[in-house]
């Protein structure tokens, strides 16, 4: 599992910090990585990108839109979401299937009922094509999907390639390994720095912030060409 | 795009079956499509001659013998993709759907316009390449697959081994019968004996490759055509 991002949209706090305790379990225990954005309204969900999202725990009573209502309007922009409402009500599961809703759970959810929702959805975003690129290592090729490249990185003559679980060193030039990436949002936030502008959390001053914590330095040359990058990556998702 | 399609109505009572066949025809017709329709009184009616036959299956939960809640955790376990659907005058299965993946939990007496949203899920669902899937003949039975769960298969000793993500299936088959199934730009041998699917290819090496952290090695003969097939299955993905 690569560094997914999950959004939760609940209104009690109680039942947001039970998710995400059992959310860090999973990772701990699974070797998972994921980075968790929650929010208590639909409005203040949709003000941010939310195709990025690659699961959503929705809660359905909640003040505005409710639960379906936010389902069926993140629908219409993104058919790939996997969507599990998280809820106390039963009466609205029926309605669930017609958002094509992963998975109806009631609260309290149990542990095991997180995690093996959380098994399934793993596999089933295993079996989705992804985009590969293949590094040379010196020993061989690693064969990784390009989503789960968080940067890349120049040591002399080759690069690192920066992953949630690995960092792998390979005998390429950067350019080549934009050249490879050309088709998904990469940038140069330095010339010795290729950022994955999907795991980008903020921008301070002259650093790029990454959803896992890590900190980059924009060089002066690259900055405005890599924050205009950011903004059509942004606008382009919504 | 298929305009034919098999459904399997799984209702003891003839009256509700036929209210099913009613909406299946007006839709066909609408759509200019064929609806073929196998109908079964019972659930295990069903899974004892099931072959993965069908495009998709519209059970009711009330029936005698097994339930349908209960056939379709069984069918699931042989057939993870068949659209499934529920058929019934009660409301009180309608979490235990989500378990076995079902499309929807339609409510008897069934309205048109969720009938028809339904096969419009359906139909949409069945062309979708990420779900495309094959029927494998196992020692048990017949089982479906998805294709692209499907990690390696290698031969042993007059069968080959399905090595998926859900686990391993025994086949009566060949290598050369199985490589006229698969995507032979997807699905490479590496060896005589054992053919990879490149999408879940971890890292290659002289020695071989990678998946699931497990190693499949090279022969000298095939070693070079793989590498081959990577490279352009890599610049078109």
């Amino acid at each position: 599992m690569e560094l997914l991002k999950i959004a939760i949209i609940e209104d009690e706090l109680t039942e947001i910090d039970h998710m995400l305790s059992l959310l860090n379990k999973f990772q701990r225990e699974k070797g998972a990585s994921f980075s968790v954005f929650t929010f208590q309204d639909g409005a203040s969900f949709f003000a941010s990108n939310v195709k990025k999202f690659d699961i959503l725990f929705c809660d359905i009573e909640l003040p505005g839109q409710d639960g379906m209502e936010i389902a069926k309007k993140i629908r219409e922009l993104d058919e790939e979401i996997v969507i599990v409402f998280v809820t106390h009500i039963s009466r609205l599961a029926m309605e669930g299937y017609s958002v094509s809703a992963f998975q109806y759970m009631l609260k309290p959810i149990s542990e095991d009922g997180l995690f093996a929702t959380m098994t399934k959805i793993g596999k089933l975003l295993d079996m989705r094509d992804k985009k590969m690129i293949s590094l040379n290592t010196g020993e061989g090729f690693a064969i990784v999907p390009t989503k789960d490249i968080l940067y890349v990185t120049v040591d002399g003559h080759r690069c690192i390639c920066h992953m949630p679980k690995q960092d792998i060193s390979c005998w390429m030039s950067m350019k080549k390994i934009s050249d490879r990436l050309v088709s998904s949002p990469f940038a140069l936030c330095a010339s010795g720095c290729l950022v994955n502008l999907h795991y980008v959390k903020d921008i301070e001053e002259n650093v790029v912030v990454l959803e896992n914590g890590e900190k980059l330095r924009m060089s002066i040359s690259k900055k405005k060409t890599f924050l205009k990058a950011l903004s059509v990556y942004f606008g382009v998702m919504g | 795009m298929k305009n034919s399609y098999l459904f399997a109505v799984i209702e003891d009572d003839d009256a509700e079956a036929e209210a099913l066949n009613a909406l299946f025809r007006a839709y066909a017709q609408e759509h200019n499509i064929i609806i073929r329709v196998k109908r079964f009184q019972s659930a295990i009616a069903l899974l004892i001659a099931y072959r993965s036959e069908y495009d998709a299956l519209f059970f009711d939960v009330d029936l005698p013998g097994m339930d349908g809640i209960e056939a379709s955790r069984k069918l699931r376990k042989i057939d993870p993709t068949v659209p499934l659907v529920f058929v019934t005058a009660l409301t009180r299965y309608t979490l235990k759907g989500y378990e076995v993946n079902a499309i929807n939990y339609l409510l008897k007496p069934v309205q048109k316009a969720d009938a028809f949203l339904t096969f419009d899920t359906i139909i949409r669902m069945l062309s979708i390449n990420e779900n495309e899937s094959i029927i494998i003949h196992t020692l048990d039975g017949y089982a479906r697959v998805i294709v692209n769960s499907i990690l390696y298969v290698e031969v042993s000793s007059h069968k080959v081994v399905y090595h998926t993500m859900a686990g391993n299936f025994d086949v009566r088959s060949s290598m050369k019968q199985t490589m006229e199934r698969l995507d032979s730009r997807r699905f490479v041998l590496c060896n005589s004996g054992t053919l990879v699917n490149l999408s879940h290819v971890e890292f290659i090496d002289k020695e071989g490759v990678v998946i699931k952290g497990e190693k499949l090695l090279f022969s000298r003969a095939k070693k070079k055509g793989f590498v081959e097939k990577m490279n352009v299955f890599l610049s078109n993905n």
